[in-house]
């Protein structure tokens, strides 16, 4: 398999689109989209820093786009989005996008919001129990007094 | 280095070690505490951190093989269908626990002559009693009085509201006419004893302030490699590795072993002498025999309607012990709690829908994942295991730990009881979730990596022959090397065991305060 080079700036390029085709905005526009969500440099970094898988995406990359890569005036976000309908190494970020995407304050914070449109949550919460409990609280002892 | 001489010496800052350094720092003793693990900064690991489900995959998963820290030691548990959880910190397993805190049952300590099975504890729950409530008043334990599974409880923190899942949930049980209580709950409902609202208790937080205030010396990052003995057969010390691997040797008048049911029968298994050839204070040969592990079944259901299951704390909202004690009729004996789990986390949520192919990146991804956060409950079915010897803790001389030490090889059957027990449980968690509408399940057991609850290990009991530890916590054979932690179980409980081991350790360590002389002339 022949080795590609590719300079931290395309590669950004590439990541944007791949990840935002993969984590699009919400249709509500409540959650964003993926490089918005994520440190989108750290996320690279974290991936390229294995050797094995860095050289794994980099050949599939390649594969999908030898021509794109020797014009070298590619549209790089555009084959990024091909990348990813191709699905072609979703397999091999998923878990780090995931836990970037999920882990990031502002997904979090969106999730609540969402959370909070859903559910009302009533001030004093413990009522509920004590009214619930009042069925339990007649029945038998369920302890042997040993 | 020359280390001073000390009167205590525990060895372990876990739930156990620094429930005993408390208890005696009450008395004009020199005590040190030597932990292998760090002293975690401050929100090093939480769940107010937006990524704690991150840290839980790594560094701060419950598998020690996975984490591999230098404070970890390799345990081998390819000959068991459950793996060992554990962390090695100051703090222990409270680091990552649930801190769901129930206690014992008062026939826990009688199953043999209730049940004709496992045996019965040198101690009943009335004498632990005491020392349950110092315990929740320190952990400040939160939940309802009231509970008719067992007597009075009180002087409780507000419990942990139910959410709306826990609400359905409680629902249901009503209508099956089954029990049911809100969790007892190591959470700080309010702020309490200088803890922010919200926030686990862990013993880093609880017990050690205390007990560091009141003069003990913690020296974290320091792994005990070998209890030495001097010419009369007593206890002198330990052989430890400093935080450079360099070794020191520290005198102690008394040493209190609280590495777990793993760790303290590794150590006295790891400082086998001429006199003690199968290990220190193994005559009886069951040092690291009668492990018990708490097989786990598990049981989720999925809902249509958004019910926010994520909201609040992993682990505790409500449990039913309905069939705890034995039941007539049934094909096993003994029983098991239902602990309600609440949904799990986004990251985990994802994880989760990916793995079943629920979940596709694209335009529908939102949309798919919105239909399984927050609409998925769980059940753990937490069964009763029994003492038996061939569940056992052997030395791995093929595996060490970063020190040189060597690791630990676990032999675990799971008995034609508890898998009888598990099935039972599994098909009455389905039950319920059926009764509460769920639109899918998702059922299995034993699952995996649940190996949280290690006990049994260093029996007590009265007779030399029959268990380790006596039930003042001495080993048989030497009688100023105590042990305070979950190996000393007689039998397992059906329930998660944090109560019980700081009540126990409690109880041994009021011994030492009351009758000194029992342990140290």
């Amino acid at each position: 398999m022949k080795k590609i080079k590719l300079n931290k700036l395309v590669l950004n390029k590439i990541f944007k689109g791949l990840v935002d085709t993969m984590i699009p905005m919400s249709q509500d526009k409540i959650m964003p989209k993926a490089s918005e969500a994520i440190n989108l440099k750290l996320f690279l970094k974290n991936i390229l820093i294995e050797k094995k898988l860095k050289n794994l995406i980099y050949e599939k990359i390649y594969i999908i786009s030898k021509n794109n890569i020797k014009k070298k005036t590619a549209d790089w976000h555009d084959l990024g989005v091909k990348i990813a309908k191709s699905k072609i190494i979703e397999k091999d970020i998923e878990k780090y996008l995931l836990e970037s995407y999920f882990t990031s304050k502002r997904v979090q914070k969106q999730l609540l919001k969402k959370t909070d449109k859903t559910l009302y949550v009533k001030k004093n919460k413990n009522k509920k129990i004590f009214l619930l409990l009042k069925l339990v609280k007649k029945a038998d002892l369920r302890y042997k007094n040993v | 280095m020359k280390n001073n001489d000390v009167d205590i010496l525990i060895v372990g800052a876990g739930a156990s070690g620094a429930a005993a350094a408390w208890n005696l720092s009450s008395k004009n003793y020199k005590i040190v505490c030597l932990e292998q693990g760090p002293f975690l900064k401050k929100n090093s690991y939480s769940f107010d951190r937006t990524d704690w489900e991150k840290l839980k995959q790594k560094e701060f998963n419950i598998n020690p093989n996975i984490r591999n820290l230098k404070s970890d030691y390799p345990i081998d548990d390819s000959n068991s269908p459950i793996s060992i959880a554990n962390f090695n910190a100051v703090g222990g397993s409270t680091i990552l626990y649930s801190g769901h805190f129930p206690r014992f049952h008062p026939s826990d300590f009688k199953t043999k002559t209730l049940d004709n099975t496992g045996d019965d504890w040198p101690f009943n729950y009335r004498d632990l009693e005491p020392f349950y409530k110092i315990n929740d008043k320190i952990m400040g334990i939160a939940g309802v009085s009231g509970d008719p599974a067992y007597p009075d409880i009180s002087k409780l923190n507000p419990p942990v509201p139910l959410g709306l899942a826990g609400e359905k949930i409680a629902k249901g049980f009503n209508k099956l006419g089954w029990h049911w209580w809100p969790s007892y709950s190591a959470i700080a409902t309010k702020n309490y004893k200088g803890r922010k609202k919200n926030s686990r208790a862990s013993v880093d937080k609880t017990y050690w302030p205390l007990a560091i205030s009141k003069g003990v010396e913690l020296r974290p990052n320091c792994r005990v490699i070998k209890i030495t003995l001097d010419n009369f057969g007593k206890t002198n010390g330990v052989v430890y590795l400093d935080i450079n691997n360099k070794e020191q040797f520290q005198k102690a008048s008394l040493v209190i072993l609280a590495c777990s049911g793993i760790g303290t029968p590794r150590l006295l298994l790891n400082s086998a002498n001429k006199y003690f050839p199968e290990g220190l204070a193994n005559s009886s040969g069951l040092v690291g025999k009668n492990l018990m592990l708490h097989p786990l079944g598990y049981v989720e259901g999925r809902f249509n309607k958004f019910l926010g299951s994520f909201i609040g704390p992993e682990g505790c909202c409500l449990a039913s012990q309905e069939y705890y004690e034995t039941l007539k009729g049934a094909k096993h004996k003994r029983g098991y709690t239902m602990q309600v789990l609440r949904g799990t986390g986004p990251l985990e949520t994802a994880f989760s829908a990916r793995k079943f192919k629920h979940l596709s990146f694209g335009k529908d991804f939102h949309k798919q994942f919105s239909k399984h956060y927050g609409h998925n409950m769980s059940l753990a079915i937490i069964c009763e295991d029994f003492p038996e010897k061939q569940n056992s803790v052997e030395l791995d001389y093929n595996n060490k730990d970063s020190g040189g030490m060597p690791g630990v090889k676990i032999n675990y059957k799971i008995s034609d009881n508890s898998k009888k027990m598990l099935s039972h449980g599994i098909s009455k968690a389905k039950e319920i979730m059926k009764e509460i509408g769920a639109k899918s399940i998702v059922a299995f057991g034993p699952v995996r990596h649940t190996g949280w609850h290690l006990m049994g290990t260093t029996k007590m009991g009265k007779s030399k022959k029959n268990s380790v530890v006596n039930q003042f916590g001495q080993t048989h054979d030497i009688k100023n090397l105590v042990i305070v932690d979950s190996s000393v179980f007689v039998t397992s409980g059906g329930v998660n065991p944090m109560s019980t081991l700081q009540a126990v350790a409690l109880k041994i360590t009021n011994e030492i305060k009351i009758s000194p002389s029992r342990y140290f002339d």
